[in-house]
């Protein structure tokens, strides 16, 4: 088995990353009746006897004793990160794990890149070495942040480039959280394309987020929810994607529907390095099967379902149902329509009571409607996992490197280039030490030639490669 | 673990972290940092021990997948290296191919690498395709249980998938009375007497393998080799255009018969016609003056039923070149493309293994063709 770590930056990352720990500690409560500490729990937690005084006293098998996570929490403001550790889930973090100041950065990416990266590397270097020397087998480092503000853009990238270097072997899943066209931070633009260029170069897989479509799959199942149909009534809250009855109680505060759908996706991504299946599917899987190409490494991300009704009839026709809705434009966690543009590959991670045959209709079925680049007609990667999310007796979780993408990124560009046309704010950023004008157009090149890229593969679409001739004889 | 480990010593059970990613290079060369202990040197330390608890050693049956990074990556090494070191004994495969619809995108490379190795280095190869298989799980499961209200198609597991093959392998190499000697002992020769029968030529070594029980072998007789099981034989359609553009029908060179649960001697009272329609449905090529070879045993090799009675054929049949075309045209589009690779070479693949690959099926394939004619 292996172990993941996760590093939360920004207060965004840490919301989010607060919401992650809450559903992984439920998800694993729900399977580990015996209070064991197993090797499932070890991908996520340390084990550790917090009787004996020293910072190493990691205990392996037996009986659950305190958990600690594998975690690294970075923030240039306190607010977040102190709510968490006064709250319940503050027993799960060491002050060794966390790394925070008190001015913030000011929704800067220079601020918190430059400024704060050179100021903390060391410290961040030997938080993640320490957390690292725990883990018997480290396979991957899942960095959340937001790419709009200054730390979690700033600081989230340039901790990226640490691990890189530090680390090379380990792989990196980025989860980033991308501005909506009203995002309220003006300097959003600026903010997000520097990191794009951080997150071409120095990520091994990116899984964007858009806010926009979080709020929409909120509201649907709110709406669902609301409807009064007669047996379209959800089945108790615990079951939407956008639930969190874990260990915090209480009032459900604004963002947590929309960041537990993040923190679903997280540990659905993880469930097979975690959890036993048929058909395991480990983390450098994911990466080697979806990344033809080493910069394409964007993957549009559904999930379902998003809720599970009350009515349990027919189990294999809803069975069908959740397969149809991955590639649906409804669930897709970007504004983004992958059956319009063009796949290059396409994981299918599937949790619960499915069996190959289910896997292989559904494959056969979608497939007509979806196209594939031409040399990867095929470009599935399948993975079936026993253990189903709470609530739920099955679920999918679809990645698809599709080049839907590009929407996004040229949209980003064209907010971009109306800032730096009138070089809109860009003495903040010039002021501070270690930025320069390079720096941007270096970051907005990165960012064209990468939408250029998605360009020249969408311009091979409809050569479909022949199949070799076939005759058939009637028999 | 799935198995119970008291049927395995606990040093023969050699396990590593992480997988291979599905990459076949990974598989290969295995992890930089552990040259010294690695999978491989462990696997071999074992095997050797394993040789030396035998009186005599005759070979070794590697089972593996096509897709996987271990399972083809290590597989390929294991064969080169199980080669080296014990030139004079066999090697039999048994080899599982992926659904066609993509298991992976990387089966194309993987599997590509995979069956170049197993061609240079191993003696046999018993393939059989997840398609196939699953196909033939679901028309026996219908023929079970006309499960006409739920209106779908049966859900089959992986795990029912595994007992089908297991079952075709138990039906070839369990003991049978043809190779037992006249002191009543079985030295467990089976695989590699199958090897003699159905790999007449080194350059031909792809057998396919399909199995029908039941409890009336002459039945089975009737209607198997009437349409059911040459059907299997043949996947789909009977002809297929080979690389030189000529109208190819399939053929095969060789054919081995298992019947098994044989305690009312019905197929000895019948051999002759049996082996006519075998000869015929497999399409034998007439150059082979004893294309049929078959071997019976009185048990049955189910416990648990007693009166059934199987019959497992394996037959060397070119079919396998619509295969093997299919994972070159794959490969080469991708490799055109250069999709993928920078993992390959990540791993230490080189581009030499590439080509050698594409050489080696090729030739395969020409083998294939011209041996029909």
């Amino acid at each position: 088995m292996t172990q993941s770590i996760v590093v939360q930056v920004g207060q965004c990352g840490n919301q989010i990353g607060c919401r992650f720990w809450d559903l992984a500690l439920r998800e694993h409560a729900s399977v580990n009746k015996k209070g064991i500490y197993d090797e499932a729990l070890s991908s996520f937690f340390r084990n550790v006897d917090s009787s004996v005084k020293r910072d190493d006293a990691t205990v392996s098998g037996g009986k659950i004793s305190s958990l600690k996570a594998r975690a690294v929490l970075i923030d240039m403001e306190e607010g977040v990160v102190n709510e968490l550790l006064q709250g319940p889930l503050g027993e799960l973090f060491d002050s060794k794990q966390l790394i925070t100041d008190v001015s913030g950065s000011g929704n800067n990416w220079a601020v918190g890149h430059k400024l704060y990266g050179a100021q903390y590397q060391e410290q961040i270097v030997e938080n993640v070495r320490r957390t690292a020397e725990h883990c018997d087998s480290l396979q991957s480092f899942f960095v959340i942040h937001s790419m709009g503000g200054g730390t979690g853009s700033g600081l989230g990238t340039f901790v990226l480039n640490l691990l890189e270097d530090e680390f090379p072997e380990v792989c990196r899943f980025i989860t980033s959280v991308y501005p909506s066209a009203e995002d309220d931070v003006i300097t959003s633009p600026y903010n997000s394309v520097l990191a794009m260029k951080e997150l071409t170069e120095h990520a091994d897989c990116v899984l964007p987020i858009e806010n926009q479509s979080l709020v929409d799959i909120v509201n649907k199942i709110n709406q669902m929810a609301n409807s009064g149909k007669p047996g379209a009534s959800l089945k108790q809250s615990s079951s939407t994607i956008a639930s969190n009855c874990g260990g915090i109680k209480g009032q459900e505060k604004p963002f947590d529907a929309m960041n537990n759908i993040v923190a679903n996706l997280l540990l659905n991504l993880t469930s097979s390095a975690r959890f036993e299946g048929s058909l395991n599917m480990d983390l450098n899987e994911v990466t080697m099967n979806l990344v033809p190409f080493p910069r394409l490494h964007y993957m549009v991300s559904s999930l379902t379902p998003l809720y599970t009704l009350a009515d349990v009839n027919v189990p294999p026709r809803r069975l069908d149902q959740m397969f149809s809705d991955a590639f649906s434009r409804d669930h897709q966690l970007i504004r983004a329509d992958p059956k319009r543009s063009l796949y290059l590959a396409c994981a299918l991670m599937v949790r619960g009571n499915v069996h190959i045959s289910d896997l292989r209709r559904n494959i056969e079925r979608l497939k007509p409607s979806l196209q594939f680049v031409s040399w990867n007609q095929e470009g599935w990667k399948t993975g079936l996992c026993s253990v189903p999310p709470v609530g739920h007796s099955h679920s999918l979780l679809a990645l698809a490197n599709n080049t839907c993408v590009k929407p996004t990124f040229i949209e980003l560009k064209e907010r971009f280039l109306k800032l730096y046309k009138k070089k809109a704010h860009l003495h903040h950023y010039l002021q501070v030490d270690g930025m320069e004008q390079s720096c941007f157009t270096e970051a907005i090149s990165s960012l064209s030639s990468l939408i250029e890229e998605y360009n020249q593969l969408d311009a091979t679409r409809g050569l479909v490669m022949a199949d070799a001739p076939r005759l058939s004889i009637a028999t | 673990m799935c198995f119970s480990s008291r049927s395995f010593r606990d040093t023969n059970i050699i396990l590593g972290h992480g997988g291979r990613g599905n990459n076949w290079a990974y598989g290969y060369h295995g992890q930089h940092s552990e040259s010294e202990n690695s999978l491989l040197k462990q696997t071999m330390e074992s095997l050797r021990k394993e040789v030396e608890r035998r009186d005599s050693y005759s070979g070794t049956v590697l089972l593996h997948s096509l897709s996987g990074g271990t399972g083809s990556g290590l597989g390929a090494r294991l064969c080169e290296t199980i080669r080296e070191e014990f030139p004079l004994g066999h090697i039999l495969s048994v080899t599982v191919a992926p659904h066609h619809m993509g298991e992976s995108p990387l089966q194309h490379f993987n599997s590509l690498l995979c069956l170049s190795w197993l061609q240079r280095y191993a003696d046999g190869v018993l393939l059989f395709h997840n398609d196939d298989v699953l196909r033939r799980m679901v028309a026996m499961s219908g023929r079970k249980t006309a499960d006409a209200m739920s209106g779908h198609s049966s859900q089959i597991s992986l795990s029912a998938m595994n007992s089908h093959i297991a079952s075709c392998l138990a039906g070839l190499m369990y003991p049978v009375q043809t190779l037992t000697t006249g002191s009543g002992l079985s030295i467990g020769m089976e695989p590699w007497e199958l090897l003699r029968s159905v790999c007449p030529m080194p350059s031909m070594k792809f057998l396919h393998v399909t199995q029908r029980s039941t409890s009336d072998l002459m039945v089975l007789l009737e209607s198997a080799l009437g349409c059911l099981m040459v059907k299997d034989a043949v996947q789909g359609d009977s002809l297929c255009i080979n690389q030189q553009g000529h109208l190819h029908q399939h053929y095969s060179t060789a054919v081995l018969a298992v019947a098994r649960g044989n305690h009312d001697n019905s197929f000895f009272s019948s051999v002759n016609s049996v082996l006519m329609k075998l000869k015929q449905g497999y399409r034998c090529v007439p150059w082979n003056p004893t294309p049929i070879d078959y071997w019976t045993e009185l048990t049955s090799m189910f416990l648990s039923r007693i009166k059934s009675q199987s019959l497992t054929l394996c037959a060397n049949h070119s079919s396998v070149m619509d295969y093997l075309n299919r994972v070159l045209e794959r490969a080469r589009a991708m490799y055109e493309a250069h999709a993928y690779l920078h993992w390959y070479w990540k791993y230490h693949c080189e581009e030499e293994d590439f080509r050698q690959a594409f050489e080696t099926l090729g030739t395969v394939l020409e083998d294939y063709s011209s041996a029909g004619d």
